[in-house]
């Protein structure tokens, strides 16, 4: 069963500069499917429109960024509601009771200024109303101890808490309301590597308990191999591979991916690793056909003209290449 | 192989708070060292373990509070104080290239500068040919970046203009702290290359600081591993990382995590809850995390021991010493 579906999804950054208009294609025509219970990792390196999509899954379209086409369609309830249909403030309700959000940094996303048992009732009288104050303290302190985190932490200031702890907070009280779907965007980005265990394990921990969807946006490869059930790599706004992370890992098919996978660093191979070729492309000024074709080995006149689509490849997975399509009909005939 | 940095028991101590204030952070605490010319020395800790701090006192930043640094150009003669600077011994390149540049100026002046300060040419003939040369060794020249600014460069090619930048008046030791974690990952790799393809080519010594042990795995000859202000692990990349014996070197280890599907983890881990706690132990740091602490260990600061080529700063092994 799935819990979101993104059908054709477009947004982007439009600036006016000037006079002059500047569209920032940030997600270039997206369609993503996100079942309960599982871990779906994003993959993709900066400026690839990976906090753009987790942005637009959430509903939080600040100008300059706007939605140009597609649909983002929750399953509340076994209901089906297309998000961008709502008004704003209908829209608000889903957040944190059905979709939550874990940002990277956790000190931006705390108030300084009072102490971390204020955030959490001004955050619990927002979402649940005609709570007493003190049933609500006892609630996020017994969430607090589910987790496995000091209670006492309630009493705190965000800046008396280490890095990993307050990323700890954030995915209390993300997961406070038990959502369906919670997203994290590079939550152990600016971590330690032994920090950065322990707050995914927290996470997987959440997971495991409440049974929901996480959807995790990193460019750590290594995060994504050790939690992810399915990977999606994404390239200029576009998802260009999605499959098991068996096979993402094991077996790349786009080239891009190939290259991603190829070029990491491992321990007790000390192999020449090679990059990528050429440079990102800018999501302004994308180029024609396969946004990849400039840095790809295997480029063909086809790839500099027309967008491959994203067209399964064997039984679960997902491949935007010209290549593939080749491979399928050379073997059908 | 001749050594052109020493470190001799240098520390660095910060005091926190106002002028009485009692508490105060040893954040390099007596660390020795060399580098040699052609190596690729990796110092790599997590957040807060000096790492940075050391990065300072080498480039003549920061003053030791204790101890003696000793540069030594090519010619091997000793260079101390100012005298670093004008030598030009040591060049650096730093973490985030879009920081390093200022955005309204073009980056080309940057070059000129240096070679206005070193005196490197004396024509704008010369300085050309200069400039051409040391952007070649990085994939690039001066065409290429002639009248731009570091906004229209991509990461990746930014930060090889920064690391060309550092090579105009051929340094012998190069500090470069964190220099890929804000490239893309894509071009991670090419970076990495490229310091290699320097230190066999030109002969200098890097210091790569890095709080990625798979990519100082990958580039480095030898390494240090650093807990808040010493080094606890220190020799040979294969060794430390391969064959850790510190208990914070085997935990750094464990909590990796590999791409690498055969490697997830099943365990889990224990997470200190105060940082500043371990700054001001006695004895050795890591004494609240480590899993094999003796009594010892909490009174007094372990010595270096030489285990299977790699020093290491445990009293698990005094006694087979």
């Amino acid at each position: 069963m799935s819990v979101i579906k993104v059908e054709q999804l477009k947004s982007s950054y439009v600036l006016d500069m000037l006079g002059v208009q500047k569209v920032v294609k940030a997600v270039n025509g997206v369609d993503l499917e996100i079942q309960e219970n599982e871990v779906y990792g994003i993959a993709g390196e900066s400026g690839c429109g990976k906090t753009t999509l987790m942005k637009t899954l959430f509903g939080d379209m600040q100008p300059p960024l706007r939605l140009m086409s597609g649909k983002v369609r929750y399953q509340v309830d076994g209901q089906d509601v297309d998000l961008f249909s709502l008004k704003p403030q209908e829209r608000r309700k889903f957040r944190w009771s059905f979709i939550s959000y874990v940002p990277q940094s956790s000190m931006s996303s705390l108030n300084p200024v009072v102490k971390l048992k204020a955030t959490f009732i001004d955050f619990l009288s927002e979402h649940v109303p005609h709570e007493d104050k003190r049933n609500m303290i006892d609630r996020a302190r017994q969430h607090l101890v589910n987790l496995g985190l000091p209670s006492n932490v309630l009493q705190a200031y965000p800046h008396q808490l280490s890095g990993g702890m307050r990323q700890r907070v954030i995915i209390a009280l993300a997961s406070f309301l038990s959502p369906r779907v919670m997203i994290a965007d590079e939550p152990v980005t600016a971590l330690d590597v032994v920090v950065q265990r322990g707050v995914l394990e927290l996470l997987m921990d959440v997971q495991e308990q409440q049974k929901n969807a996480l959807v995790m946006v990193t460019h750590d490869m290594g995060v994504l191999a050790n939690i992810a059930h399915r990977v999606g790599i994404m390239y200029a706004g576009k998802m260009i591979e999605e499959g098991k992370v068996e096979d993402i890992f094991d077996r790349p098919k786009h080239p891009y991916t190939q290259y991603l996978i190829n070029s990491l660093p491992r321990f007790g191979d000390k192999k020449m690793r090679e990059s990528t070729p050429g440079a990102p492309p800018s999501l302004v000024d994308l180029p024609s056909g396969c946004a990849f074709h400039p840095r790809c080995r295997f480029a063909m006149a086809i790839c500099r003209e027309e967008t491959p689509a994203l067209l399964k490849v064997g039984d679960q997975n997902r491949v935007a290449c010209w290549l593939m399509k080749e491979a399928q009909v050379e073997h059908n005939s | 192989m001749n050594t052109i940095l020493e470190f001799q028991d240098v520390s660095k101590v910060f005091q926190m708070g106002g002028m009485f204030s009692r508490l105060r952070i040893t954040a390099v605490d007596k660390v020795s060292l060399c580098v040699g010319a052609g190596e690729i020395y990796g110092l790599a800790g997590e957040s807060g373990s000096g790492k940075s701090t050391l990065a300072k006192l080498i480039l003549g930043f920061e003053e030791s509070t204790s101890g003696t640094i000793i540069h030594r150009g090519k010619n091997g003669q000793p260079i101390t104080g100012k005298e670093v600077w004008r030598s030009a011994g040591v060049q650096a390149v730093f973490q985030n290239p879009f920081e390093t540049f200022n955005p309204l100026r073009q980056v080309e002046r940057y070059f000129f500068r240096v070679i206005d300060n070193y005196r490197l040419a004396s024509s704008k003939g010369e300085a050309l040919e200069r400039i051409n040369k040391s952007l070649e060794l990085v994939g690039l020249n001066y065409d290429a970046i002639a009248g731009r600014y570091p906004g229209e460069f991509s990461g990746g090619q930014l930060q090889r203009v920064s690391i060309a930048r550092a090579l105009l008046n051929e340094p012998a030791l190069l500090i470069a702290d964190e220099p890929v974690s804000m490239v893309d990952a894509s071009l991670r790799m090419s970076i990495m290359n490229l310091f290699r393809e320097l230190v066999d080519r030109l002969g200098l010594g890097v210091v790569y600081i890095t709080h990625d042990l798979a990519t100082a795995y990958y580039v480095c000859d030898r390494i240090g591993i650093m807990f808040k202000g010493n080094i606890v692990a220190t020799g040979d990349v294969d060794k430390v990382l391969m064959e850790p014996k510190h208990p914070y070197v085997q935990l750094l280890r464990d909590c990796i995590l590999e791409p690498d599907l055969r490697k997830r983890k099943r365990t889990r881990v224990k997470l200190a809850e105060s940082d500043t706690e371990d700054y001001l132990r006695v004895g050795c740091k890591f004494a609240g995390r480590c899993p094999h602490v003796m009594e010892i260990c909490r009174r007094v600061m372990p010595q270096d021991i030489l285990v299977d080529g790699q020093l290491v700063k445990c009293h698990l092994f005094q006694s087979s010493s």
